[in-house]
């Protein structure tokens, strides 16, 4: 397996940057309370899988990515002939696409209801009698909401791929017309790499975004309600603006990978790409502006939650 | 020996509400402590500042001889706890809820879990979604939660509040011989007055945020009432004896008269109530029970 693109790419000091991270909390976590946040998150996982929101979501975010790969061809207006098949990395990005979009609004969801719904029930009172620190379990509970986010994403990029492959070819893309190869195969595998790449911590930013309104009130459907509308207000307003002023933003970069990926798959896209790239790609922001939107709003989620008197 | 729980000069305001006021609680190892007070006293406030739910304002509270804020994890690794209302998961079983908190408080056994719902009457139900349980049994659920990880100190606000009298008896039986044969002390806050009279060997009575009392129910009990039950005929002459010594005298529901006299003066009113020719049936001093002494000195 060539790896030359990815060492010479910026996804690698994306993807080391993130694992030194990962690695440093995850030692720092280790070494302050190890064991109890992993206790911690155990017990969440009873909670997760006891509930039916996550048998629900991920039917939802099936059926989603299954949809949109079947009827977006469709309504393009593209057919299938005895000679050519559709293009599975067009089917990719247009599932992969849809469902990470709609895995953003699950986890915000999902998060909006981590904290607020311990406050609601009171069940925070009994977490925070146990031998166990506020920080141990904001942790346990910021372990979670990632755990969730990679499966989440694991079941988007997994249905997507096999919906793409079991009904496309995986090869060039070829313009009809003049019959030349437009996207060589390698090119567009390497482009679907940096799509998956890519669009992971932007799904992780929703998540962390659904955390912090989960700790400015005590109600989870207050919390809950607050960070859809918030979430489906900036997911508009974003789309109003100007491309470059959109990319301050992290929600823009969930969708833009496989919206490159789609473009090129279609013969469009930057010329050259990659090597030669789209200006977020080149300067990293893909990168830079989820991580500010994360630590932004982790350490403004922590800061709520260590001051917070416990009256539930 | 040190206190396994001191506060001292514990206070904490909300606003322009003065909670707690230079609480300074004291509890002995093995000892039954009912913690009492009005609504509002601020009894509850107390109990989530010890267990640092709610920061104080100022005031130190040790446990096990240390302070609880340093030393928070290695404490409550031997401290239960049910503050207020229960509370868990209505979705998850008995087992579930106490699962997860088996796993929080780390180095509990499996079995524990059985033992803590056989203790408070829960196992034949132990696997029911805790939605579909009365507020009885949900409440039983929280003591169960408190006793988990084998506690030496339980701290518990209400713990009787939704019991049936058969389930106060089993639960008060529980908490006793936990008290008795494994020695664990207990502080409970509760408005059962009767209950705590019959079950504390300590108190401290809260008001307006200040602690007002802290003795022993013996102690307190041995006090005088300052009343004395007297059953006799003709009782409108009786009163007007009273009156005419300067007592105040009610008459009681059933039909006695109730008068507020020191102990020193009763041979004196007695001797005139005999000089009247009124026909004595009983002349008793009150005995002094908790809510008297609440009710005295609470309100």
């Amino acid at each position: 397996m060539n790896l030359g693109w990815f060492r010479e790419s910026p996804v690698l000091h994306a993807l080391t940057t993130v694992a030194g991270a990962v690695l440093v909390a995850g030692a720092a976590a280790t070494v302050l309370g190890g064991p109890r946040v992993l206790r911690l998150v155990a017990g969440e996982g009873i909670k997760l899988v006891s509930q039916r929101f996550l048998y629900v979501s991920i039917l939802f975010l099936c059926a989603g990515v299954l949809l949109s790969a079947w009827l977006q061809p469709l309504l393009t207006g593209q057919k299938e002939t005895e000679w050519s098949r559709f293009n599975s990395y067009q089917l990719f990005a247009y599932g992969a696409k849809f469902g990470n979009w709609m895995a953003s609004y699950v986890l915000v969801v999902f998060s909006g209801m981590l904290f607020a719904g311990e406050f609601d029930r009171g069940t925070i009172k009994n977490l925070l009698t146990r031998p166990v620190t506020r920080t141990d379990l904001f942790l346990a509970k910021v372990l979670v909401a990632i755990l969730f986010a990679s499966f989440l994403y694991v079941v988007v990029i997994y249905v997507s791929y096999h919906y793409a492959v079991s009904r496309g070819d995986l090869g060039p893309v070829w313009d009809t017309q003049q019959y030349e190869m437009k996207r060589t195969a390698a090119e567009m595998e390497s482009a679907m790499r940096y799509a998956i790449a890519v669009s992971f911590l932007p799904l992780l930013c929703a998540s962390f975004f659904g955390i912090l309104v989960s700790n400015l009130t005590e109600s989870s459907g207050y919390a809950v309600a607050t960070a859809v509308i918030a979430f489906f207000f900036a997911d508009l307003t974003t789309g109003f603006l100007h491309p470059d002023t959109r990319l301050k933003f992290f929600n823009s970069y969930l969708t833009e990978g496989f919206e490159v990926l789609r473009r090129r798959s279609e013969g469009e896209g930057w010329p050259g790409f990659p090597p030669r790239v789209a200006p977020w790609f080149s300067e990293s922001l893909y990168l830079k502006i989820p991580l500010l939107y994360m630590s932004a709003f982790l350490s403004t989620a922590y800061g709520i939650f260590r001051a917070k008197n416990i009256q539930a | 020996m040190a206190p396994i729980l001191e506060t001292r000069g514990l206070s904490r305001r909300f606003g322009r509400i003065q909670a707690v006021q230079d609480v300074n609680l004291e509890i002995q190892e093995g000892d039954f402590y009912g913690f009492l007070g009005l609504n509002g006293a601020g009894k509850t406030t107390t109990i989530r500042m010890i267990l640092q739910l709610i920061r104080p304002d100022s005031g130190e509270i040790r446990m096990f001889g240390q302070n609880v804020r340093k030393h928070f994890i290695e404490i409550m690794r031997k401290v239960g706890a049910l503050v207020e209302l229960p509370a868990y998961y209505p979705y998850l079983s008995a087992v579930r809820n106490l699962e997860i908190l088996r796993l929080a408080s780390g180095g509990v056994p499996r079995s524990r879990i059985d033992e803590c719902l056989e203790l408070v009457g829960l196992l034949p139900r132990k696997h029911d979604r805790v939605g579909t349980y009365s507020q009885g049994m949900r409440q039983r659920l929280a003591i169960a939660m408190a006793l988990l990880s084998r506690p030496k100190l339980v701290i518990l606000d209400e713990p009787t509040n939704g019991l049936d009298p058969h389930g106060i008896n089993h639960i008060r039986e529980a908490l006793q011989r936990l008290n008795r044969e494994e020695g664990v002390t207990f502080l409970v806050s509760s408005h059962l007055l009767h209950e705590v009279e019959i079950t504390c060997n300590r108190v401290g009575m809260i008001r307006e945020g200040r602690l007002v009392v802290q003795d022993t129910v013996q102690n307190l009990l041995s006090r005088s009432s300052g009343q004395v039950r007297v059953e006799c005929e003709p009782k409108a002459s009786a009163v007007k004896i009273f009156q005419g010594l300067g007592l105040e005298a009610s008459e009681s529901t059933d039909g006695s008269i109730l008068l507020a006299a020191e102990r020193s003066r009763l041979p004196e009113i007695h001797a005139e109530l005999v000089r009247a020719g009124i026909r004595v049936w009983s002349f008793a001093p009150e005995r002094m029970t908790l809510e008297n002494f609440f009710l005295s000195r609470g309100s």
